[in-house]
């Protein structure tokens, strides 16, 4: 890989463009980008592309196997099941963003006013994450979406606080350690006020690092929420979602085993571009990353 | 000064039981509805037999006083009686624990006993073709998860291994053999990932040892390489390894959810889902409370065997 010296300091700002350019020179970065693009496109015009409507029953063709008219077949209702898992793409994308976006963002603020504050607010913050860590995380996971409900958004914000103290780790350890650099001290006697220095100073110092576990976590949110869904705490019938799909599928898996197939591609892939292309990202932001232990507390 | 330490350790443990302890209470009590609508029933109850219910259950008293009265009655096992079923939650647990247990121990024994081995052997050939094999097949293990590899295991069992295909779960005393057979799919299942996860992990630890000092140093005094490898590397990268099984144990407690609903094992992660569907309240406590202290428990374990493998540890 071919890193410019000045990506490799610490706390680099990385322009945009340049990310991207690294990003496709990135042998997996590319492949990623790609992949996740493919899917993207297929959640925001997916009811273009697909040759049916996803929820259409048609009793004709009841659990018929792949064909020319139905080319990944149906279900046990005469559902296509190649709209369904392109119907579904909606849902795996939108938590994926979601969840991390959610749980990047509260742990961001979090973290950074547990390291930045410390003391008495520090402490209260890092013990109560201590709790939330007590606890296995499809475990929370489940549990959560017990207490909020079914659906797209409560599924997201479960996930997302399952993972935000890992983000409020991350940005707190961030904070803690550029407090006391001189520029900040140039900052406060120069009477910049406490919110501006968090925002302007201590925020862009923050990101890169936490950027690069949301990169890495989108493919264990996109599982879990797979998981919440195949548990049956996923959106509500009869909308199509990977997990359910899956889960409903086991019963017709002797006869019927495309059912199963396609929409654990679908999974299985687009897992593998977001891991793929969090790896690159990682590479790119952060090229002296250790590769031991990385990433261990998947959610399954 | 050991003793210190334990004490310390068990100290800290037993603070975040309690606050788990009261998280748990309170996602029961956060949870929409409540515990006397399921008992009395939608129709026809009138006001008074609502509040006739609710006194019974102490359900008219404040939160922290039913959190006490909870926790308390858990402490002597006892978890009061699902309105559901009309048993009490303690002897429904009892049926259960047990077979998410020998599940989750089994899972263990397998995954220790065949990805610390191929961790090493892994490390040792880093880089070469086997190790490369190893690590490719890893990203795909990483990148499916546990209910997709269950889902295949049972594509290729309905068409090639019937035998274990759709066998319902029977108890050890009843027929051991057809208990072997149910256990079979559930575990070839869940033991898949964590493998690939010990293996890994211990390729990792190993490597780092591998390239240390005192290693490079018994290579130049003669020591035999296979000698250097599994005594000298393998003490050392250990305490590592130990340590990442509390982090498997997040994993594999979720996998027993999972792999218990695929294969209708009748087990704690089962009843834990199938209590949050027919909202039997304390069951869903209940089984909450009872996975998430043994993953604090058995965390604090493997902190306090930590010292015991690390002698630079001791007396911190």
């Amino acid at each position: 890989m071919t890193v410019s010296p000045d990506t490799q300091m610490p706390g680099h700002r990385l322009g945009r463009p340049m990310l991207l350019d690294q990003l496709l020179r990135h042998k997996g970065g590319a492949f990623g980008l790609a992949i996740m693009l493919l899917f993207i496109f297929l959640a925001a015009f997916g009811r273009f592309v697909a040759p049916y409507d996803p929820n259409a029953n048609d009793y004709v063709s009841l659990l018929s196997s792949p064909s020319a008219s139905h080319w990944f077949g149906t279900d046990e209702l005469g559902r296509d099941t190649l709209s369904r898992v392109i119907d579904g793409s909606r849902i795996a994308v939108a938590v994926a963003f979601l969840s991390v976006s959610i749980a990047m963002a509260v742990g961001v603020v979090i973290g950074v006013v547990s390291g930045y504050f410390g003391g008495y607010v520090d402490a209260v913050l890092n013990r109560s994450q201590d709790v939330l860590f007590a606890f296995p995380t499809l475990l929370l996971a489940i549990i959560l979406v017990a207490v909020l409900g079914p659906g797209l958004f409560n599924a997201s914000l479960a996930i997302a606080i399952v993972y935000s103290p890992r983000f409020a780790r991350m940005a707190r350890a961030s904070a803690l350690s550029i407090k006391s650099s001189e520029f900040l001290d140039a900052a406060r006697l120069a009477g910049v006020s406490t919110p501006v220095i968090l925002i302007r100073h201590i925020l862009p110092n923050v990101l890169p690092p936490v950027i690069v576990l949301a990169a890495l976590s989108m493919s264990t949110a996109q599982l879990a929420y797979a998981s919440l869904s195949f548990l049956g705490l996923g959106v509500s019938p009869p909308q199509a979602d990977w997990g359910s799909m899956l889960s409903k599928g086991r019963d017709f898996i002797t006869i019927a085993p495309w059912l199963v197939i396609w929409p654990t591609v679908a999974l299985v892939l687009l897992m593998l571009a977001f891991n793929v292309l969090g790896d690159a990202i990682r590479d790119v932001l952060d090229p002296n990353h250790s590769s031991i232990g990385k990433n261990p507390d998947t959610l399954l | 000064m050991m003793l210190r330490v334990i004490g310390i350790r068990l100290l800290g443990m037993a603070t975040v039981l309690l606050a788990v302890s009261a998280l748990v209470f309170a996602f029961g009590a956060l949870i929409p509805g409540d515990l006397t609508s399921v008992i009395v029933g939608q129709e026809g109850a009138t006001e008074e037999q609502f509040e006739e219910v609710r006194r019974k259950l102490g359900l008219d008293k404040p939160l922290v006083v039913q959190y006490f009265f909870w926790l308390t009655n858990a402490l002597q096992g006892d978890f009061g009686t699902s309105p559901i079923t009309g048993r009490t939650v303690a002897a429904d647990l009892l049926q259960q624990i047990p077979v998410s247990l020998e599940l989750a121990l089994l899972t263990l024994l397998v995954s220790t006993l065949i990805g610390l081995p191929a961790g090493i052997v892994a490390a040792v050939h880093a880089n070469k073709r086997l190790d490369i094999l190893i690590r490719t097949s890893l990203l795909v293990t990483f990148s499916v998860p546990i209910f997709v590899i269950g889902i295949l295991l049972l594509l290729v069992g309905s068409r090639w291994a019937p035998d274990l295909f759709r066998v319902s779960f029977t108890p050890w005393a009843e027929d051991p053999m057809m208990h072997i057979r149910s256990m079979a799919m559930p575990l070839l299942t869940i033991a898949f990932p964590i493998t690939a996860m010990t293996m890994q992990m211990t390729r990792g630890a190993m490597l780092e040892v591998l390239h240390s000092h005192y290693v490079v140093t018994a290579r130049a005094v003669g020591v035999r390489e296979k000698r250097i490898e599994y005594l000298h590397a393998l003490r050392n990268a250990l305490p590592p390894i130990v340590t990442f099984i509390g982090f498997q144990l997040g994993i594999l407690l979720g996998g027993l959810i999972v792999v218990e609903q695929i294969f209708s094992l009748p087990g704690l992660g089962r009843g834990m889902l199938e209590a949050i569907n027919t909202r039997d309240y304390p069951m869903v406590s209940a089984t909450t409370l009872v996975f998430a202290t043994a993953f604090v428990i058995i965390n604090a374990l493997v902190d306090m065997l930590y010292p015991l493998l690390d002698p630079r540890q001791r007396g911190r």
